[in-house]
């Protein structure tokens, strides 16, 4: 195995060299156009992309040229159990990757670190170790691809998708990766097999079968979404249901809060509708749904700020600002949760709001700080309760300031410095659900909408609706109007990325209910609810519906393909279970043979008249 | 142990939507030479695929050394040598880090064999692979593949390309190291009949996926006649007698040559009208070529029904 481990590194060792250097030359380059260590989550993305795609090509040459038959009987027909041949040939695209895309990248690093008072924290290298690994995972994907008997092979790449485009910490980021990577290893192996044209055993199917599934799962979604968008009907945009989510959020915010309070009975409700114009209402348009987490793997919200010549870049490992002259380049030192020369820590990335009157708050995701006009110092001036988040900074309405977290709706007053609770309104239904808020000052006090949405994967029953409060000047806040909210899509077609395939669609949000990607939960919410919604009859109807036309389907399929009776009673279950998708996915792993009968004529007459061999 | 080198029992093969192995059995005994011959398609290199599993037959069943050639494990593995006419090598190597590598992953290897034969051919151990000239990449190969002492040594079309001098180099060398050796079993697949002539022990003849003739090349020899024959006016049609491959009409005299057939098919001949008639024996090259051509797929238009 180590003589043909070596013998793979000293294929590429040029052309690994070589991509190394340019690598390091790009990637400083790059660096002096483009902070990549504090880019956005989309340009980390595309690396990502970009990385990905080295790994795949890099496979496709060489596995390319493998799987020549001449060639492939040269790798595999030797005495090592291919799992050693396998093991040698990963190993050294390990070190070839380790050579050409995380060194490079981590010199990068280290250069800044030491020569440069740019911020650079463990999560860097991290996400370094995470573009090395995306580089795997494109290499084993296209490993799979060249050698899977199967053109639909190609399907394998939507598993790195499903399973680690997330924005989640350095740490699960590499769980995440290391996962995937062990998965396609798996699957790698199924395929590496002397006799590679054929289907492997029945244990090997299964993963194989398993990530195909996944592939027809996403591609019917996204076939069938399209295809349903260019169909004339109410899943078009403009054509919504009247008295609809979509129709609400279209509205200019007076005619908005009118339509709340159409069907009020309080007795000055008539005085409120006639108020409301644009120069007494608001609409919230910063309602905070995700915060920035410790230690991320890329970068989410405001990373860096300017100050003059300053530029404050967060640090994940202090969880503070760390300010760079921009242009003599010297340490102006850190900014931290009191503002500038203050160590104390925030407890997220913050994020600065400006109100109405012009005044500057920092939220960190359960502390609020007022900032002082130049913004260098930061007063703590309220505090969330444990398990709470913030979710918007100091809405002014009047002399009225209103904040709002994933759990209420709170109405602060000034107290020595600081800002107390006067009031608090429950939010009424789920924060997730709350599509916008907005105020209104009116004589007796301010009015305040909340629409609420339908959550297409988290319908709960519940209908959407919007609510009307009115805060008086005394602190009370009650109900003053509501209006139910008609569903603006069929509930087939919101329910579309469920009944196609209840368990492939709770395999798609599983990584997102394991992993915690910074979103404002919704208060008391269980972390396994979005795998326990309920869901409508009509969804229900439609996924037994699929399940049982694909289990009937692949029965029938079974029979034509020639399959032994188990594997057609495992396949008949698996669709029973998985639905279309595993349906689709047979049709590609056991295709129905195509067999001629030849007849030669001619050879058959003169095996009539001789006898050829003596032996026969 | 298994007294056959490849036994192979009604095996089948759909290769691209054709017949390629039809029903063919075939047991083939431990040491010696064997020689396949075949026209281009007939299934050789199919069988070789199914024996080294690298590929599942489609019905039937094959065993090579005695064991199923589905499941071969690499101590099996090691036991089979396989020369291909490519010679695949891998051309960012060095010689002698090639041979290091081989030498560490067979346990039977033999360095006196590999130097042996490798010293037939202007191959030095600093070179790489991809500097090497066909016949001395062929010579490396044939060096690789006899210093791990396999029980079983398939070649498969190895001098294909090659020059003379490279071919004739090849196959003394293939001669020598093989005489100390008895009980290796060596598959020799060509179409150079002179080299078949000159190292096979036996031959196997396939056919359109099938076995068509298994004996010595002189049995083989033997059992084909070429008979010329003189008519008057025009040959009647010969096809209709028994055993007849193959007919030419040449300055005008009728050769035909026939399989299995006595001096009885002289008399036939006479009773045709034939004024003279006379039979030759055939060298192996155009025995064999009558035997293929008369099954051959192009053979219809060309048949040589010129008489």
């Amino acid at each position: 195995m180590l003589d043909l481990y070596l013998a793979e590194l000293r294929r590429f060792r040029f052309g690994a060299v070589i991509f190394a250097l340019a690598h390091l030359v790009i990637l400083a380059e790059v660096q002096q156009h483009l902070e990549l260590t504090s880019a956005g989550f989309d340009v980390h993305l595309l690396m990502l992309f970009l990385y990905m795609l080295t790994g795949l090509g890099f496979a496709v040459l060489q596995f390319g040229s493998y799987r020549r038959p001449s060639r492939w009987i040269w790798l595999q027909h030797r005495p090592l159990h291919r799992a050693h041949i396998l093991a040698a040939l990963v190993l050294a695209t390990l070190t070839l990757v380790g050579l050409a895309v995380a060194l490079p990248q981590a010199v990068v690093l280290a250069a800044q670190e030491h020569f440069t008072h740019r911020v650079i924290d463990a999560r860097h290298y991290a996400g370094a170790a995470c573009l090395a690994l995306s580089t795997m995972t494109g290499w084993l994907c296209g490993g799979w691809i060249m050698l899977h008997p199967s053109r639909w092979a190609f399907l394998v790449l939507d598993l790195p998708v499903v399973l680690c485009l997330h924005l989640v910490t350095a740490s699960t980021a590499i769980t995440l990766w290391l996962v995937c990577n062990a998965i396609l290893l798996l699957l790698l192996y199924t395929v590496f097999r002397p006799e590679r044209n054929t289907a492997p055993n029945t244990l090997a199917v299964i993963p194989g079968a398993l990530v195909l599934q996944l592939g027809f799962f996403k591609a019917l979604l996204f076939v069938g979404t399209t295809l349903f968008l260019l169909v004339p009907g109410p899943q078009q945009a403009g054509a919504e249901e009247p008295n609809g989510y979509f129709e609400a959020m279209r509205m200019e915010v007076p005619n908005r809060l009118l339509a709340g309070l159409a069907a009020s009975t309080e007795p000055h409700a008539g005085d409120w509708r006639a108020e409301l114009s644009k120069d007494n209402t608001q609409t919230v348009n910063s309602i905070i749904r995700r915060f920035a987490i410790s230690n991320l793997v890329s970068n989410w919200g405001q990373v860096t700020f300017a100050q003059g010549e300053d530029k404050w870049t967060f640090s994940q490992d202090q969880m503070m600002y760390r300010g760079l002259n921009t242009r003599t380049g010297a340490d102006e030192g850190w900014f931290g949760a009191g503002g500038h020369g203050a160590t104390g820590a925030f407890n997220t990335q913050p994020i600065t709001l400006r109100d109405k009157r012009g005044d500057l708050w920092v939220v960190d995701g359960h502390t609020l700080y007022a900032a002082d006009s130049a913004g260098r110092h930061l007063r703590n001036v309220f505090q969330a309760e444990s398990g709470e988040w913030l979710a918007s900074g100091i809405i002014r309405s009047g002399s009225e300031s209103l904040l709002l977290t994933n759990r209420r709706l709170v109405l602060l007053e000034p107290a020595g410095g600081a800002l107390a609770i006067k009031s608090a309104l429950e939010l009424p239904l789920p924060f997730g659900d709350l599509g916008t808020v907005d105020t209104a000052r009116v004589a007796d006090g301010t009015l305040i909408s909340m629409l609420y949405k339908y959550r297409q994967t988290d319908v709960k029953g519940k209908s959407a609706r919007q609510l009307v409060y009115l805060v008086t000047d005394a602190g009370v806040i009650r109900e003053v109007g509501r209006r139910e909210l008609a569903p603006d899509f069929p509930a087939l077609w919101e329910q579309k990325h469920w009944w196609v395939s209840p368990p492939l669609q709770a395999l798609v949000a599983l990584p997102d209910v394991l992993t915690d990607n910074g979103d404002i939960p919704d208060a008391e919410a269980s972390r396994w609810a979005p795998l326990l919604q309920r869901r409508p009859t009509t969804a229900w109807v439609a996924a037994i519906a699929c399940m049982l036309l694909a289990s009937a389907s692949s029965a029938w399929w079974g029979r034509r393909a020639c399959m032994a009776p188990k594997a057609r009673v495992a396949w008949c279950l698996t669709c029973l279970l998985m639905g279309v998708p595993a349906l689709l996915a047979l049709v590609v792993l056991a295709p129905i043979p195509i067999l001629k009968t030849t007849s030669w004529t001619r050879t058959a007459s003169l095996t009539r008249n001789f006898n050829w061999s003596k032996s026969s | 142990m298994s007294d056959y080198a490849i036994d192979c029992d009604g095996l089948c093969l759909y290769y691209k939507h054709k017949l390629a192995l039809d029903h063919l059995t075939l047991r083939l005994p431990r040491g010696g030479i064997h020689a396949f011959i075949g026209a281009n398609g007939a299934g050789k290199s199919s069988l070789f695929r199914i024996l080294l599993g690298f590929e599942p037959a489609s019905a039937g069943a094959a065993r090579i050394l005695g064991h199923d050639c589905t499941r071969l494990t690499p101590a099996v593995r090691q036991r089979i040598g396989f020369v291909n006419e490519e010679h695949t090598l891998p051309d960012w190597m060095v010689v002698r880090d090639l041979k290091q590598m081989q030498q560490r992953q067979y346990s039977r290897w033999s360095d006196g064999r590999y130097n042996e034969v490798l010293s037939h051919f202007n191959v030095e151990p600093k070179q790489r692979v991809a500097e090497l000239s066909r016949g001395e990449r062929a010579g490396l190969n044939l060096a690789l593949a006899l210093a791990q002492r396999p029980e079983l040594l398939i070649l498969d079309e190895p001098t294909l390309g090659l020059d003379v001098v490279a071919k004739r180099v090849f196959l003394e060398a293939i001669l020598y190291t093989t005489l100390d050796e008895a009980d290796t079993t060596i598959i020799y697949c060509s179409h150079q009949m002179d080299e078949v002539e000159r190292v096979a022990e036996n031959l196997v003849i396939l056919e359109r996926g099938k076995l068509r003739y298994m004996n010595g090349p002189d049995d083989f020899c033997g059992r084909i006649r070429l008979w010329g024959a003189d008519f008057l006016f025009s040959a009647p049609n010969l096809w209709d007698l028994p055993g007849v491959l193959q007919v030419q009409s040449i300055e005008g005299r009728t050769h035909i040559v026939v399989f299995d057939q006595d001096d009885s098919f002289g008399a036939r001949l006479k009773l045709l009208g034939a004024q003279s008639v006379q039979a030759m024996p055939l060298g192996l090259d155009r025995a064999v070529n009558a035997f293929l051509a008369h099954g051959h797929a192009g053979a219809g238009s060309s048949n040589l029904r010129t008489a």
